[in-house]
């Protein structure tokens, strides 16, 4: 895993493992899906409604619903909203080029 | 500016828009008043249903007019109302609805429709995510659909504008002005005057009060409707359903993905209301999910009210009246966004015609208010 | 089992809110707090969980005091609902409730704080909606609240006082800033600073941030727009450009940077939509940055026994939102006869009186971060707009020649706010291009009805009602 992003300064409880698109990442116990997405090197979340183009978080906060993933099946959550639970299967809309 | 013009229609909403884009087309000159904005009233809260299947012939013959239209609004326009033909599925989960289905049949037939009554396995193969559980059948037309009631607004307008026709926003009437039984023209809240030999009144749920300003009587309660609309979720099927147990209700997937539907009330909530209230809600979410388990994941975001203008017998009142230029195409019961491109080429020729196209009597002003649409 | 009823219902746990709970719970008022987010504390008091691990903490004493609150909060008896949002406020104080995304039901209260706070206002350029533009709220979202960069090195642009707090966040974390790119210029509307009195300690905050931001090296450009954002896919560039003091963009002195992150903020917009659905007035107000809840002096709006507090009366900061969270409980003790009245009226004297100079300075920084119509004049016709049904500039301004000018009729030809967000990222964008376009105030506008659910709730969620 890459902890470049996480701040060096956070002394971190031991890290859990969710499953994005298929791929084993690691994740922090109460950092937010978006953040352990972020981490990971996800930008892309879904796809707009009319134009079909790649979209990323922009509000982090619950307010633009730009962030929206599948979560253990269910379509549509706010990553920045949810927080990471071990084993979690989480499903971007294809995944990021990165 | 000039104040005299051919046809004043009071109302902005689709039967009024309707009406003046067939005047304007026969070369009326046409002021269109409408109090708030094109959709403020009842077009803007409909959800956007078009169906045939229908149990008087009036009726019927009112929506092949109707699609006959909305078929060719792309070309009219220049753009897509999304009118789309995904079908009408009437479902029976009691005996005696089936029977209905079964009367009403051959005159459906008679007038051109598509129907056919399905067994229930044959009504899962149109809307194969319906739940199963106590379904008999149904009656199914392909040619039923829906269209967005906002495009077709912006269209009618659109085109009521490249003629010498005039549409207004907030400009509400509050007199009209009869002379020796002629209708002569009205003022307005802002206390304008506007002159013309014809007015229509296309008022929606204001109709009874609109036509008292004329002093004419209308026979027209409002009465409110709530529907909810989810975001875009994966396809279900294309049809509109309609669930008519006692507690069921109707809906349909738009073409862009979202689900829109409602229920009607029992008893129903008489008035010009438009809450939203907390029982619908709860309660169409339950319907909606028994009726498709799997929409259970789609998301509710938007939920609102509006009229239904019930007249006494579920059919509407398009016609002249007992005050000479005053015209009225009003109750239209929550069918006026169908019904509304028929009725405005219809209304059109009663004013400047005289003549009805065919039998008109469920129609007509003073008719006996013995008949019911039997498929409300 | 769940708490049905309470005397007090106050809807967001930031400033405004804990504070209101921490006096209400005081004098044994019986208080349910609730929140949409997973944490207590707002955008503001925002910090790693426990859970996650620990963060060393710079603080200074506005934050010392929230978490204080913070502390009263989970020590006193106040019953505290995070992830919990409101769907819908109905007649008779009803309010509909979903906690977790999953359970939905009604709770009753006596009286009602809204304390909603909030939210960013954005300028929308082409390229905004891409991955890797986000929005500074959200850089900060993830430092504090998650401990996670959004990137090694970010670029800050837009305009106003959040931009040096990002960067400041930003490299404090031990991420870099590439720039910050400010909209106006060090000295545009000097003038306004007579409208500052005795706000020195905020002042001197800012000041802090910008000697680190300076200190690091990170290049200060005032005067410079975020023109573009480029990328395949996701974001590669992003262009600047000069603005001369009217806003008008200088030919020739663009310049480009290389980033994998650009942060953008233009200011904040009060979180007015609760209040709009329970059928309290709002009012637009340039000086308390656009639409804000209309209230008389306590803090009460139109509709009686529903409150307003904090950011959604007015855009001024946190000593704005800690002095109407004491004011709002004061006023409902007073009400609920748990204060004695000539101990009211000395404390709702000093409380307003420390209000108005609150209301004083948030003024300064609203008019003096205030976006020109001229700005939106400029933005090209390709560039979104909603983005949620993908509307464009150039189908807005179509849509205003057309004669649909006003927030409702553009219902008519545009989607714009019809969407996921429910027009909470461009409605107030929209308002404030259609002021531009027509030259109207916004103040002269209806906004549009704001229904329930005031947020998309899952079918399944409102099915699992229960009376």
């Amino acid at each position: 895993m890459t902890d470049e992003l996480r701040i060096a300064a956070v002394s971190r409880r031991p890290a859990i493992h969710i499953r994005v698109n298929g791929r084993s990442i690691a994740a922090t116990p109460g950092e937010t899906v978006l953040a352990a997405l972020t981490a990971a090197g996800f930008s892309t979340m879904k796809k707009s409604n009319v134009r079909g183009e790649a979209r990323g978080a922009f509000c982090g906060m619950g307010v633009c619903y730009e962030c929206l993933v599948t979560v253990n099946g269910v379509p549509k959550q706010r990553s920045c909203m949810t927080e990471v639970q071990d084993n979690m299967e989480i499903q971007t809309y294809e995944p990021d080029p990165s | 500016m000039n104040r005299q013009f051919d046809v004043i229609v009071i109302g902005g909403g689709i039967i009024g828009l309707a009406s003046a884009f067939h005047l304007s087309r026969r070369g009326r000159r046409v002021l269109v008043l409408e109090k708030k904005y094109s959709g403020s009233g009842s077009t803007g809260r409909c959800i956007g249903g078009i169906r045939q299947q229908f149990s008087t012939p009036g009726a019927i013959r009112l929506m092949r007019e109707s699609v006959r239209q909305f078929r060719a609004m792309r070309e009219d326009f220049g753009f897509s109302v999304e009118y789309h033909e995904g079908g009408y599925l009437f479902l029976a989960h009691d005996p005696q609805r089936l029977e209905t289905f079964k009367a009403i049949l051959p005159l459906q037939l008679e007038l051109g429709l598509k129907v056919e009554i399905l067994q229930a396995a044959e009504c899962l193969k149109i809307a194969p995510q319906l739940n199963p559980e106590g379904l008999l059948g149904g009656v199914f037309s392909p040619e039923d659909g829906q269209a967005y009631p906002f495009k077709v607004l912006e269209g009618y307008i659109q085109e009521i504008k490249k003629q010498k026709s005039q549409v207004r926003f907030f400009t509400e009437v509050n007199e009209i002005i009869v002379e020796k039984g002629t209708a002569k023209g009205v003022k307005t809240l802002a206390g304008e005057t506007f002159h013309a030999d014809v007015i229509l009144n296309a008022s929606g749920p204001w109709a009874r009060e609109v036509a008292g300003l004329a002093g004419w009587q209308l026979p027209i309660e409002p009465e409110e409707h709530e529907a909810f609309i989810t975001d875009r979720v994966p396809p279900i099927f294309s049809t509109m359903v309609v669930d008519y147990r006692p507690d069921g209700c109707y809906f349909y997937q738009r073409s862009n993905g979202q689900v829109i539907g409602c229920y009607s009330p029992v008893p129903n909530k008489p008035g010009i209301h438009t809450e939203s209230s907390l029982e619908f809600l709860v309660e169409m979410s339950k319907r909606t999910v028994r009726l498709v388990p799997e929409l259970a994941m789609a998301r509710v975001i938007r939920h609102w009210g509006g009229c239904y203008s019930m007249t006494p017998d579920g059919s509407p009142f398009i016609d002249k009246t007992g005050i000479t230029g005053f015209y009225v195409a009003n109750g239209m019961c929550g069918h006026g966004f169908m019904f509304a491109p028929a009725i405005g080429r219809y209304v059109s020729e009663i004013i400047l015609d005289g003549s009805y196209p065919f039998d008109w009597s469920e129609f007509r002003m003073g008719r006996e208010f013995s008949r019911q649409e039997l498929m409300k | 089992m769940n708490q049905t009823q309470a005397d007090v219902l106050i809807i967001g746990n930031g400033f405004a809110g804990i504070v209101a709970a921490n006096r209400l719970a005081d004098a044994a008022v019986d208080v349910v707090l609730l929140d949409e987010n997973l944490h207590i504390g707002g955008q503001l008091l925002r910090q790693v969980p426990e859970r996650l691990g620990r963060a060393a903490s710079h603080a200074d004493h506005v934050k010392k005091a929230g978490r204080r609150f913070i502390a009263g909060v989970k020590a006193k008896k106040i019953t505290v609902l995070n992830r919990t949002r409101v769907l819908g406020i109905y007649p008779g104080h009803e309010v509909l409730i979903e906690e977790n995304e999953k359970k939905v039901r009604t709770l009753k209260a006596g009286r009602i704080i809204l304390a909603t706070g909030g939210r960013e206002k954005f300028l929308p350029f082409p390229g905004w909606t891409m991955p890797g533009v986000i929005s500074g709220g959200a850089v900060q979202v993830l430092i504090k609240s998650s401990g996670v960069l959004p990137a090694r090195e970010i670029l800050v642009g837009g305009s106003g006082l959040f931009l040096f707090s990002v960067a400041y966040e930003c490299l404090k974390a031990g991420g870099r800033v590439r720039a910050v790119l400010e909209r106006t210029g060090m000295l545009d509307k000097l003038p306004l600073a007579a409208q500052l009195p005795r706000q020195w300690p905020k002042l001197i905050e800012g000041a802090r941030f910008m000697s680190r931001i300076i200190f690091s090296g990170v290049p200060l450009r005032f005067r410079t727009r975020v023109v573009e954002a480029r990328g395949r896919g996701r974001l590669e560039q992003v262009v600047a450009a000069k603005v001369d003091g009217s806003g008008k963009i200088i030919p020739g002195r663009e310049k480009t940077y290389e980033t994998p992150l650009l942060a953008v903020s233009h200011g904040f917009a009060a979180n007015v939509e609760l209040a709009q659905m329970a059928g309290c007035g709002i009012e637009f107000l340039d000086e308390r940055g656009g639409w804000v809840a209309v209230t008389d002096d306590h803090l009460e709006t139109s509709v009686p026994g529903i409150y307003a507090a904090g950011e959604i009366t007015g855009i001024a900061g946190a000593l704005k939102s800690i002095n109407e969270g004491e004011i709002a409980a004061l006023a409902i003790l007073h009400k609920m006869e748990k204060c004695a009245e000539s101990d009211f009226k000395t404390r709702m004297k000093k409380l307003l009186a420390a209000r108005r100079r609150h209301l004083q300075f948030g003024k300064y920084f609203n008019l003096l971060y205030r976006i020109p119509a001229a700005d939106y004049l400029a933005i090209p016709d390709e560039t979104l707009v909603c983005r949620c049904e993908d509307v464009t500039m150039g189908e807005l301004r179509k849509a205003v020649a057309n004669g649909y000018d006003t927030p409702a009729t553009l219902k008519i030809p545009l989607r714009t706010a019809m969407g996921d967000c429910q027009g909470r990222t461009c409605g107030p964008i929209v308002y404030d291009i259609l002021a531009a376009l027509t030259g109207r105030s916004q103040a002269d506008m209806t906004p549009l009805v704001v229904r329930p659910p005031v947020k998309p709730v899952k079918i399944d969620s409102l099915a699992s009602f229960s009376e």
